[in-house]
């Protein structure tokens, strides 16, 4: 698939660079909201929103926002995008907002959000960042829904849809028969863990060429440092930032 | 300072700001109607679920009444079926909040806790023991064990529900606290009291096992006591002259009171006539039936200082008043004042945790209680000092010289 094209853009987000499962971001509210079915796409839906939204706006306004800003900027953007959300939710859908509860606000310090404003945002046009966002967003629902499925089932074998206002789906046998460790933290973690190691072993980087990037353009101390941290590493630098340097990744 | 590029971005982050001030403000404005519904939505369920018949509510203003003091909010059922009333109270923890449906006519019809933050959880099902009682059937609800202090704030809320709810009806209810009625009870003891169970401020020894009695108060300036029979509140003097109303059921189960508090007056023992009591034995009393009181200075922290010896308290004893009965094992003891660092001694002396390893003992089997690790110099003092009482009781029991 052409690595520039539109729909790569989206699809990065959901496999190759899933921001759970691959870029390991977001981990928190993976984690605490992959207990149920609902509240995983509930919480996969709410932040594809502000991904969307914060991911926009950032990029209308990159040439505008001065560097020295930019960081609480983005995150009166995100806030705010989480705020309308969060309102909307108590008014039109006040099921899912006591769902979710305190995980909603904690959109605003989502890793993902910020990194890809940060990373990918300031430095494309909306239409792309819309689409990373999207991508980036809809990652971040199949990794929680991926979680949920295995956590709710084969932990307690019903699905509860009570927030939604239908029945709940008891499974025959596992209602019976299930692994009740998998809907606490030690099973919310094993559970990931097999998921990142599935991921890792099946997923389109394995065997491929990765251009390791030691660029300073994704250091977070690039505007102070002066390339005195990474003086042990200039050749490498500068071989990277000519483009000269590619490593092949193991199979 | 570029002071351009400072100003640009202030600028920039206040514009940004102001923008989404002015959204959200509006995204507000459109919710906040619906969301004020939801909420008066769901309050009026958790009232609905207190009182299934209920047509609706209407929230009734508090102003200017005098309702009990856990009482937050009261509304009143449109079709006169009674009251749901919010109150606030503290169990174990804080902020307890409660709803309680109760009939036009001092019924309870539902019992509910909305929020907790209580330990064991017992609150969250209690409320199921008070639907369809009446004042009486509500105070007569047993606590739970392991969870004393939620489930009796529980029940006093529920009591305060249903007087909120008398008084919201055109009623009257006594809402003095059990002090208060004390206190307006016997007014000569000028509102200091204290409650006892086996040993008074003097020492004298009451033990009531009528489950009917619910406390005794003493006044300590010596004006009497107060004894709670059911409902009754009944003042009597020292020599035993009631000074209030009793009713004839209770008549003689105050009697009986009067009668035990008198027999066990306490007279002192003179210790000049007896040789071998040990110093720290301050003072003993003894009741015509064999009773001792004895005053024992303990030897804690605040005189024998840590265990390395180079710190201690402000020289203090903890002072201990041991009670043993005419067969020589302990009825009760308990500390009277002491300097001892209060963090180790609360749970153990103040609270009367450790005193309860030797009720009912005799002198040897009060010998074998253990010490408490993180206590052990307090302790130590606490249980030699009941050793010493036993001392003392043998020597005059036995009259040795």
């Amino acid at each position: 698939m052409n690595k520039n094209s539109k729909l790569w853009i989206v699809l990065k987000g959901i496999i190759a660079e899933n921001p759970v499962l691959v870029l390991i971001l977001g981990t928190c509210p993976a984690l605490a909201v992959s207990t149920s079915i609902v509240s995983a796409i509930s919480m996969g839906i709410a932040a594809t929103l502000v991904l969307v939204c914060s991911n926009v706006f950032i990029s209308l306004l990159r040439k505008i926002i001065p560097d020295t800003v930019r960081i609480p900027c983005y995150i009166v953007v995100i806030a705010s995008f989480v705020t309308i959300i969060q309102t909307l939710l108590q008014a039109y859908l006040p099921a899912i907002y006591t769902l979710l509860g305190t995980w909603l606000a904690l959109i605003v310090v989502n890793c993902i959000i910020l990194g890809r404003a940060e990373m990918y945002a300031r430095k494309n046009n909306p239409l792309d960042s819309a689409l990373d966002g999207l991508g980036m967003g809809i990652g971040f629902l199949v990794a929680l829904l991926g979680m949920a499925i295995i956590r709710e089932i084969l932990g307690t074998g019903v699905i509860n849809l009570t927030a939604l206002g239908f029945e709940s789906i008891t499974i025959p046998v596992l209602s019976e028969y299930n692994i009740p460790i998998l809907t606490s933290a030690p099973g919310g973690f094993l559970v990931y863990g097999i998921l990142i190691a599935i991921v890792n072993k099946i997923g389109p980087k394995a065997g491929s060429e990765k251009r390791k990037n030691f660029s300073c353009e994704g250091c977070p101390s690039a505007s102070i440092c002066g390339r005195v941290s990474c003086s042990e590493n200039a050749e490498l630098v500068s071989a990277s930032e000519n483009n000269t340097l590619v490593e092949k990744e193991e199979a | 300072m570029d002071i351009k590029k400072s100003l640009k971005d202030v600028v920039v982050l206040v514009a940004i700001c102001s923008f989404f001030a002015v959204v959200l403000a509006l995204t507000n404005s459109v919710t906040a109607p619906l969301i004020e519904k939801q909420m008066a939505a769901a309050a009026d369920e958790a009232y609905m679920a207190v009182m299934p018949d209920a047509k609706g509510f209407e929230t009734v203003d508090l102003t200017g009444l005098t309702l009990p003091a856990t009482v937050i909010e009261a509304k009143r059922e449109t079709s006169g079926m009674g009251y749901a009333i919010k109150l606030e109270t503290k169990g174990y923890g804080t902020g307890m909040i409660l709803i309680v449906g109760v009939s036009a006519d001092g019924v309870v019809t539902g019992a509910t806790c909305v929020t907790s933050n209580e330990t064991n959880g017992d609150e969250k099902t209690y409320g199921g023991n008070f639907s369809g009682k009446d004042m009486a059937g509500v105070e007569a609800v047993e606590l739970i064990a392991g969870s004393t202090m939620t489930t009796k704030a529980y029940r006093s809320a529920v009591v305060d529900a249903i007087n909120a709810a008398t008084i919201l009806g055109g009623g009257s209810a006594d809402l003095r606290t059990e002090e208060e009625i004390v206190n307006d009870t016997l007014p000569a003891g000028e509102g200091k009291f204290i409650k006892f169970t086996v040993v008074d401020i003097d020492g004298n020894i009451y033990t009531y096992d009528d489950l009917s009695i619910k406390g005794i108060y003493e006044a300590t300036n010596g004006a009497g006591y107060v004894c709670i029979v059911g409902k009754d509140y009944v003042a009597f003097d020292a020599d035993g002259n009631i000074l209030s109303e009793v009713s004839a059921e209770n008549k003689e189960i105050i009697d009986n009171v009067i009668a035990k508090i008198s027999a066990n007056k306490l007279t002192n023992v003179d210790l000049a006539e007896f040789s071998g009591i040990n110093s720290l034995i301050t003072s003993v009393k003894k009741t015509e039936s064999g009773i001792f009181v004895i005053d024992v200075n303990g030897e804690g922290y605040g005189i024998k200082g840590d265990m390395d010896g180079y710190t201690h308290g402000n020289g203090e004893y903890i002072r201990i008043c041991v009670t043993l009965s005419a067969e020589g094992r302990v009825i009760d003891s308990v500390v009277l004042s002491h300097s001892e660092t209060p963090d180790y001694v609360k749970d153990n002396l103040e609270d009367g945790k450790y005193n309860s390893n030797f009720i009912g003992k005799d002198q040897t089997e009060s010998g074998k209680v253990n010490v408490v690790a993180g206590s052990t110099l307090s302790t130590r003092a606490y249980k030699q000092a009941i050793l010493y009482a036993f001392e003392a009781y043998v020597i005059i029991e036995g009259g040795a010289n």
